[in-house]
């Protein structure tokens, strides 16, 4: 055991007595009379039922929430009143505009309409009658495979950050537990697919885990937000959108769609997100640069190895035979992906006048 | 303060080279002529779609994993062909034993949980909230049960999320797992705190000895400490009082929310009480520590016993304040409080550890209320 409360309320006799004086019947009901703000928040939108915006009011919104949080550090709910004694939890997350992204409790809401459910979901008949040839499958078999150790660092940095989130933050840390659960969906449906496929899963390489590990040891949430949710589910979202393309097994066309909206939605996080940082503190814009260059350099590391670029150019030419011709459209998938997540750089306010990647892919195209 | 990765690719001679082979089409598929035999599975149900179950074939299956696992200290699912040695960054897992996370049919609650997933903005009939009337006394009893409840919910998306990120990959199970408790959690607290919203009052007071509990549960020392704090004690007790407060609950509005509400929680009590068990027998040295652990953390449960959520408990059971209602609702939550110790002691016997029902304080507490009411 870690914590000892000061009090032990086993051998408090206030305790016991204060009990055992209500269930003789003396209730002092002292939370009827609490000076609180009385609301009554109703959809807005009944077909839409109650969202998080209907609640958005008062001290019970998120809107009053100041920048650095200084009166609560307990898990009291935002709004209830706080009796004196409460402990401190330990969050070291304290400053809105740290993690803070207006669109968060929209993105939350979308979350959970937009469930599904890959065991049932999947037309997996289809992967059970493969047309395509054995290499075709095994070249998807591998980008599933990277997808699947991206889909599980992509869960993991909420799950790093998340209990250090002061709860007034709640709607963000509720958007974060919607992209741990995300992720762990794409993760396994990742690694189902090359399973049920036949060939089973592909190989782990080390440029894939070097990219993984700079997302993942950034050094604080704002460069993890940037580097996961603009770059890593960036590349992900493209990896999936060429899958859909590329693959003709109707399997491939269900889990690429609905992951590549799951994926969308922490994208537009990560935007929000430095776009808001970045207003309240348009000092930090220097070191986020920074650190997404340095992490696009672990990206080109990816893009350019042996298992991943051939992968690509296996599965985009249907066959390895194939693959060599290939090489100018993967490199035109390569010239898609860095113009989005430039223009994403750009909107978040983290642009970059030496782009790792930018460099890269130039000197790939000449 | 980060990571940087071992070669900066702008200044190597290395890269450039191979960069020019992929120009001319050189690429190296040494990885496709060293694939793995292929693997047939086989849906053991073809109406449920493909479970993690059907998966779990050769290198896949988690039987065959060893309880350390070494080998892998990236993010590789278990079944993939790792990096050789050197050549694998290590992404540091510092929980990479099976015991200390792995729980009985743990692949069978994720799957559950992924199809009961449910949406409190459109699942909850808040549109019928306006046909009922509720007193005052019971919107406010309501409301301080709420608040409780919306307070204590998230810890349990803190603490697995603490531990999530340090399991080592191979136990995709378990991590996807402690997603589907967050994502679930995360939902109750916005329930509860949506429904404290909606009917005219709003959050009432905080609970200053329940907070040192859920400090007591974040700082375990270990996951399965904080496993057992948090799934078999906390939230069984939690799951009692569900049930309770589905029975006095003031509409069927609230009614449903407790009814979906319920069955998370119980997937949640389901897995914590198969991870005890599975710690129990296979690694029983673990045993007197449990124990250890237990003792001050059922002596943190008894902060949860605060007055205001007796004394709204007690008024939502008897329906009002006047006295023969404040009577009939001492009734009602008395035999709601000796239920939930009951059946606490009676899955700590399910997961190996009988001894609780002898060491525990909490019949100790039980018997001393007793007592002194009766004395009274």
């Amino acid at each position: 055991m870690a914590y000892y409360a000061r009090d032990d309320f086993f051998n408090n006799p206030e305790v016991l007595d204060r009990s055992v004086d209500i269930f003789k019947g003396n209730l002092e009901i002292g939370w009827k009379n609490l000076d609180i703000e009385r609301v009554k928040c109703r959809p807005s939108d009944p077909r839409r039922g109650l969202t998080f915006a209907d609640t958005n009011v008062g001290s019970y919104g998120w809107d009053q929430i100041p920048e650095k949080i200084r009166h609560n550090y307990s898990m009291a709910p935002r709004g209830a009143v706080q009796p004196p004694g409460l402990p401190h939890l330990g969050y070291d997350i304290n400053r809105k505009s740290e993690v803070w992204a207006d669109n968060a409790p929209a993105l939350y809401e979308e979350s959970k309409a937009r469930h599904w459910i890959p065991t049932r979901e999947v037309p997996w008949d289809a992967v059970e009658q493969i047309a395509h040839s054995d290499e075709l499958e095994r070249g998807l078999a591998q980008l599933y495979t990277d997808l699947t150790c991206m889909a599980t660092a992509l869960g993991d940095i909420p799950s790093k950050w998340v209990w250090h989130i002061n709860q007034e933050l709640l709607e963000l840390k509720m958007f974060q537990c919607a992209q741990m659960f995300d992720a762990a969906r794409l993760a396994d449906v990742s690694r189902k697919r090359p399973i049920a496929g036949g060939t089973g899963l592909g190989r782990d390489h080390a440029p894939l885990g070097e990219l993984l590990k700079c997302v993942l040891d950034s050094g604080n949430f704002p460069c993890a937000s940037a580097s996961a949710h603009i770059l890593l589910a960036g590349i992900m979202q493209t990896l999936l959108r060429h899958i859909g393309a590329c693959s003709p097994n109707a399997a491939d066309q269900t889990i690429t769609r609905f992951g590549i909206q799951d994926v969308s939605r922490s994208i537009s996080y990560g935007v929000q997100h430095m776009r808001y940082l970045l207003n309240e503190r348009p000092h930090e814009a220097a070191s986020l640069k920074g650190h997404v260059d340095e992490v696009e350099n672990a990206l080109i590391g990816y893009l350019a190895s042996p298992i991943s670029f051939s992968a690509l150019a296996l599965v985009t030419a249907g066959s390895r035979e194939g693959a060599a011709d290939a090489v100018p459209q993967v490199t035109a998938l390569y010239r898609k992906f860095t113009d989005e997540h430039l223009k994403r750089r750009n909107a978040a306010g983290i642009e970059s006048d030496a782009s790792p990647l930018q460099a890269f892919v130039t000197d790939l195209e000449t | 303060m980060s990571y940087y990765g071992s070669t900066d690719y702008s200044y190597n001679s290395d890269f450039n080279l191979r960069v020019r082979d992929i120009k001319k089409g050189n690429l190296d598929f040494s990885w496709l002529d060293n694939a793995r035999d292929t693997v047939e599975i086989r849906r053991r149900d073809p109406r449920r779609g493909l479970m993690l179950e059907d998966v779990e074939v050769g290198d896949y299956a988690v039987e065959n994993t060893p309880e350390v696992v070494r080998e892998n200290r990236g993010l590789a699912p278990r079944g993939a062909i790792l990096a050789e040695g050197s050549d694998q960054p290590d992404l540091g897992p510092s929980l990479n034993k099976k015991s200390d996370v792995w729980g009985y049919r743990v692949q069978r609650y994720w799957e559950e949980a992924m199809s009961r997933q449910w949406n409190v903005t459109t699942d909850v009939p808040w549109q019928d909230m306006d046909r009922y009337e509720i007193s005052d006394d019971l919107e406010f009893a309501f409301c301080q049960l709420c608040t409780l409840l919306s307070e204590v919910e998230m810890i349990a998306t803190d603490l697995p999320s603490k531990w999530s990120h340090h399991m080592n990959s191979y136990f995709q199970e378990v991590k996807g797992f402690i997603a589907t408790q967050c994502i679930d959690e995360a939902r109750h607290a916005e329930v509860f705190r949506k429904r404290a919203l909606a009917n005219g009052v709003g959050l009432l007071r905080a609970s200053v000895r329940g907070e040192h509990a859920l400090k007591g549960i974040l700082e375990a020392d270990s996951y399965s400490e904080g496993s057992v704090f948090l799934h078999v004690l906390g939230e069984g007790f939690i799951l009692t009082l569900f049930r309770s407060s589905e029975f006095i609950s003031p509409t069927p509005v609230e009614q449903r929310m407790f009814q979906l509400v319920m069955q998370d929680e119980a997937r949640h009590v389901s897995y914590g009480l198969q991870h005890l068990k599975y710690l129990m027998d296979n690694c029983p040295e673990v045993r007197p520590q449990i124990n250890g652990f237990l003792d001050e953390a059922e002596r943190h449960l008894t902060g949860l016993f605060n007055p205001d959520q007796l004394e709204s408990m007690i008024v939502l059971g008897g329906k009002g304040t006047s006295p023969e209602c404040i009577k009939r609702g001492i009734e009602v939550v008395g035999a709601f409080q000796g239920k939930q110790i009951q059946e606490y002691f009676h899955r700590a016997e399910r997961a190996g550890l009988p001894e609780r029902k002898e060491r525990s304080p909490l019949l100790e507490l039980q018997q001393r209320m007793l007592g002194a009411l009766q004395s009274a």
